[in-house]
């Protein structure tokens, strides 16, 4: 396709997310159930590990001196929000889709170097 | 006492092993001990700690919760002193035995202390650990320390100047180099901080050196070789730190500056592995082995060595140094080579937007080497991103230096590689 091109979600919410590696104190962090990685504001103290750590610049710092906001802010697909994440609803031709996806892990390609590692669990020693 | 999994040390490269083993072992019993008397904390966090931004809970890796919610259980204020690579046993200072099946070596490193006359007086310091972020504010907020000498403007010596500065104390770095934070930046990222400095009130002396600490049992002053005497309340000492490797050189492990460890994190003793700021992990663009002392290559080799630990073989595919660094409201990032003793060999791409934000980009064989971003960091790990996955540059090396240069401007094969990874529901896995 030539022209224009526009990027949404750009969180790929990776599965080894280097941001959440970089991250010293955990206040970027993956929610085991849900498997989202957000950023959690009170925890995060502005050392943009995490900016430096994702390969898509997918992560911003947001801040406001007068009020000491200093926080890593970055796409986390509109959690809490009842309609989904805006930019699909936005969307008028539904270029952008927000569904859920059985993606075979299978198919996973190897990425060398940031360690997008594909690496099956034993589903036995999970259940309890 | 026993337990499968042990690590010496409870930092980011037993949290990574953590992470590692508990997404596929639930069960298996896994004991950290560490000989400092906190619970893993994000050690980068001790500047935020000293300051007074985020207390216990704040520091502590998520939330002092962290432990509990990985079925870890801790060791605090347990020293290991001696380690039986053929009985798998592991002694403490207090004379326990701890049993393991297989050991990781988290054991970090030390602040160099230099052979400066003085040091032993009351008010020198490190600016290392927790416990020397509590001795900071007790320091300033009890005994009332108003002036601080910061000897080395390197990384440390600039978060400890960052924390003394935000607590109202009046400080003076002394550099032995030419500029301040000459490794990790490059002369213009150095000289941008320099600025930044000043404006704080940080006297800096650049090309000296402390020759004496002088005081009464207390630390009064010091001395520098040009002469110039700085009166003082207290002295931080960060030159350097260095690998820890006396416990694993005492029980044979092979270690040269550093303990060596194979692409699975293995040490040469059986059983035993390590990762963080004592092991040597790979560098994939020097192609050697060598200690990288950040966060998140810690993390990332005790993935590997946990990987490793359950007998998951998946090859360490290296780092490379890169940091972080900032004073206030000026951001720095860099990753790579941002220093190289032979620039004629590099293609070198620089630019200012504005007076404080500047970028420059290393280019080596078509590739990315290394870059500096100063002021306007967003989007810098694009390019760090680059380095890693070997990406040729020549396409799109016009772009490089946009303002707005984003992943959009990476050929489209690249977008590809990383969109096609898909999102992955933990529970699906």
């Amino acid at each position: 396709m030539e022209g224009p091109l526009s990027f949404s979600a750009n969180c790929r919410i990776c599965e080894h997310a280097e941001c959440v590696e970089a991250c010293p104190v955990a206040a970027m962090w993956r929610d085991d159930t849900t498997g989202l990685v957000r950023v959690e504001d009170k925890r995060c103290i502005g050392c943009w590990m995490c900016i430096m750590a994702c390969p898509q610049g997918s992560i911003t710092n947001r801040q406001d001196r007068d009020e000491g906001l200093r926080v890593a802010d970055k796409c986390d697909l509109c959690a809490g929000r009842d309609s989904g994440p805006a930019c699909v609803e936005a969307c008028p031709n539904n270029a952008l889709l927000y569904e859920d996806r059985d993606e075979s892990a299978k198919d996973l390609r190897t990425m060398k170097g940031s360690m997008h590692v594909f690496i099956e669990s034993d589903d036995s020693a999970n259940q309890d | 006492m026993k337990s499968k999994f042990v690590s010496i040390g409870y930092s980011a490269g037993a949290i990574g092993m953590v992470e590692a083993i508990r997404k596929v072992d639930k069960k298996s019993k896994i004991l950290a001990l560490t000989k400092e008397n906190f619970t893993a904390y994000g050690r980068p966090a001790i500047v935020d700690y000293a300051m007074g931004k985020i207390d216990d809970d704040g520091i502590a890796y998520k939330g002092k919760d962290y432990s509990r919610m990985r079925g870890v259980d801790t060791l605090l204020g347990k020293e290991a002193v001696k380690i039986n690579p053929v009985e798998h046993t592991v002694k403490t200072s207090d004379g326990m035995t701890i049993e393991y099946e297989k050991l990781l070596l988290n054991i970090g490193g030390r602040p160099i202390s230099p052979p400066i006359p003085g040091k032993e007086l009351k008010g020198v310091m490190y600016f290392f650990n927790i416990e020397d972020a509590r001795q900071m504010r007790r320091m300033v907020l009890e005994n009332g320390a108003k002036r601080a000498v910061v000897i080395g403007g390197g990384l440390i010596g600039l978060k400890a100047t960052e924390a003394l500065s935000h607590l109202g104390v009046s400080v003076s770095i002394v550099e032995l180099a030419p500029a301040i934070l000459s490794r990790g930046l490059d002369p213009v990222g150095s000289g941008l901080m320099t600025k930044k400095l000043c404006e704080f009130g940080v006297n800096i002396y650049t090309g000296d050196e402390v020759v004496e600490i002088l005081g009464d049992k207390k630390v009064k002053s010091v001395r520098l070789k040009s002469g110039i005497v700085i009166e003082t309340d207290m002295v931080f000492i960060s030159i350097g730190v260095y690998p820890d490797t006396k416990l694993a050189e005492e029980c044979g492990l092979k270690v040269s500056k550093g303990i060596e460890v194979d692409r699975n994190m293995k040490t040469s003793a059986k059983d035993i592995y390590a990762a963080g700021d004592a092991a040597k992990g790979y560098n994939f663009v020097t192609k050697e082995n060598m200690v990288i002392a950040i966060w998140p290559v810690a993390r990332k080799m005790g993935y590997f060595a946990g990987l490793s630990m359950m007998g998951i073989e998946c090859e360490y595919d290296g780092s490379i140094p890169m940091n972080s660094l900032y004073f206030d409201d000026l951001y720095t990032i860099s990753f790579g080579e941002t220093n190289p003793r032979d620039p004629s060999s590099y293609e070198i791409l620089e630019r200012f937007y504005d007076s404080r934000t500047y970028r420059k980009i290393f280019i080596k064989d078509g590739l990315i080497a290394g870059a500096v971003f100063v002021g306007d960091i967003s989007r810098s790990g694009i390019v760090k991103g680059m380095i890693y996955e070997k990406i040729p540059v020549a396409s799109f090396m016009d772009k490089l230096l946009q303002k707005d240069f984003s992943f959009i401007n990476a050929p489209k094969k690249y977008r590809d590689l990383i969109y096609t990874n898909p999102f992955i529901d933990l529970e699906a896995v």
